[in-house]
C-alpha cells in the first residue's frame, strides 16, 4: 500500500491515510481491525493477560504516535506486528525469563533439524477442545520468543515468510527453519499428550 | 555456498510441507481467538485521547512558540554578524576638532591677508608711481 494517491473511502488504505493526519475517529476504525490478533498475538508472547492488555494498549499508542511515519513500504498490518513484537520483546528482556524458554536447536538454515519418528503421532484424532488447546497453549508460551513469534505470523496471522522475516528483520530461510522448530516443538508436545491419555 | 542455503531452503520447504507440519499449523490457526473487553477498549480510547490531546499540544507549542523563537533567534544571530563583521566601506574621515586647529586656520588666513597688503596688487600701479618720479624735480636739485 503506498501513499502516492488517494485510497477510496473506507478502504484500510484510506482509514491509515486519515489516522495518519491524526484523524481519532479512523483510528478507532484502526484499533477495530487489528485488536484483537494484536491481543491475541502478545498474550501468547507475554507471560499473563494482563501484561498483554498493557503492551497491546501500549502497541496502539504508539501505532498512533507514529502513525504519520509509517510510509506504508510495509503492511499496516506488518508495521503494527513490528511494534508489538519489539515491544514484547524488549518486556521479556527487562523481566529476564529466558531460563524457562526453549531454544533454538538448529542453524539458520535449518541444517541441524531433528525430525522426532513416532507412530502415534495421529493428527486426525487431534481436535481442538478444552485440555488439547491448553496443551499447545503451553507449549507455545515455553517456546522462545524467536520461535513462537514466527510460528504465530505464519500459522495464525497468515503473514508470508517475507513479511516475517520483514517484521524480525532476520533473513527467510532463518524464518523457515524457525518455524520448522517451532511446529516440530509443538509435534513432540502433543505426542507427550497424547502418550499420557493413552495411558 | 549460495547454492547449499537454496539447497537447505528447498529441503526445509518440502519439510514445512509435510503433513505432520501442515497439521501443526491447522492446530495454532484454530486455537480460539483472544478478544479484549470493554473495558479493556475504555481505556485505551482514554489513553489515546491523552495522546492525542498531547500531540496537540506538541503541535500548538512547535508552530506557535519554538518556531517563532527560532526564528527571532536566527534574526537576532544574523543581525549581530552583520554588527560585528568587517566592514566592507572605506574608513571614515578622522573629525578632529579643537581651538589649535581654528587658531591655525585663523593665523594663515591672516598671514594671507598680510602678504596681500604688502605686495603690489597690480604692476600698472608701479609704473605710475613710477612715471610720477621727475629726476629734475626741486626735490632733487643734484638730477639723481
Amino acid at each position: 500500500m503506498r501513499f502516492g494517491k488517494r485510497a477510496e473511502p473506507g478502504t484500510e488504505a484510506a482509514i491509515i491515510d486519515r489516522c495518519r493526519r491524526q484523524d481519532a475517529e479512523a483510528f478507532d476504525l484502526f484499533v477495530d481491525m487489528f485488536e484483537n490478533r494484536v491481543f491475541g498475538f502478545v498474550r501468547r508472547m507475554t507471560s499473563g493477560v494482563e501484561e498483554a492488555q498493557d503492551v497491546t494498549q501500549e502497541v496502539f499508542i504508539r501505532a498512533f504516535q507514529n502513525m504519520h511515519r509509517f510510509d506504508g513500504r510495509s503492511s499496516a498490518k506488518t508495521w503494527l506486528f513490528r511494534i508489538a513484537y519489539n515491544l514484547c520483546v524488549d518486556r521479556s528482556r527487562r523481566a529476564d525469563r529466558g531460563l524457562n524458554e526453549v531454544g533454538m536447536q538448529a542453524g539458520p538454515d535449518g541444517e541441524d533439524i531433528i525430525e522426532v519418528p513416532d507412530d502415534r503421532w495421529e493428527p486426525e484424532r487431534l481436535t481442538l477442545e478444552g485440555e488439547l488447546a491448553d496443551v499447545l497453549e503451553r507449549a507455545i508460551s515455553n517456546m522462545s520468543p524467536k520461535l513462537k513469534s514466527v510460528l504465530l505470523l505464519h500459522d495464525r496471522e497468515d503473514a508470508s515468510y517475507e513479511e516475517i522475516a520483514e517484521t524480525l528483520n532476520v533473513p527467510v530461510g532463518t524464518v523457515k527453519s524457525r518455524l520448522f522448530l517451532a511446529r516440530n516443538y509443538l509435534q513432540g508436545a502433543l505426542k507427550g499428550y497424547l502418550r499420557g491419555e493413552s495411558r | 555456498m549460495k547454492r547449499n542455503t537454496r539447497l537447505n531452503e528447498e529441503a526445509l520447504d518440502l519439510k514445512l510441507a509435510s503433513d505432520s507440519q501442515l497439521m501443526v499449523a491447522k492446530l495454532v490457526k484454530d486455537l480460539p481467538q483472544d478478544q479484549v473487553d470493554l473495558v479493556w477498549r475504555s481505556n485505551l480510547n482514554e489513553k489515546l485521547r491523552v495522546a492525542a490531546s498531547a500531540a496537540a499540544r506538541r503541535r500548538l507549542v512547535t508552530n506557535w512558540v519554538l518556531r517563532p523563537a527560532l526564528g527571532l533567534s536566527l534574526a537576532g544571530a544574523v543581525f549581530l554578524v552583520v554588527l560585528s563583521g568587517p566592514r566592507t566601506s572605506a574608513p571614515p574621515t578622522r573629525q578632529v576638532g579643537g581651538p589649535g586647529i581654528e587658531a591655525a586656520l585663523v593665523n594663515a588666513y591672516h598671514a594671507d591677508s598680510v602678504t596681500d597688503e604688502v605686495s603690489p596688487a597690480e604692476p600698472a600701479q608701479n609704473v605710475n608711481a613710477d612715471s610720477t618720479y621727475d629726476p629734475y624735480s626741486v626735490d632733487n636739485p643734484n638730477g639723481i
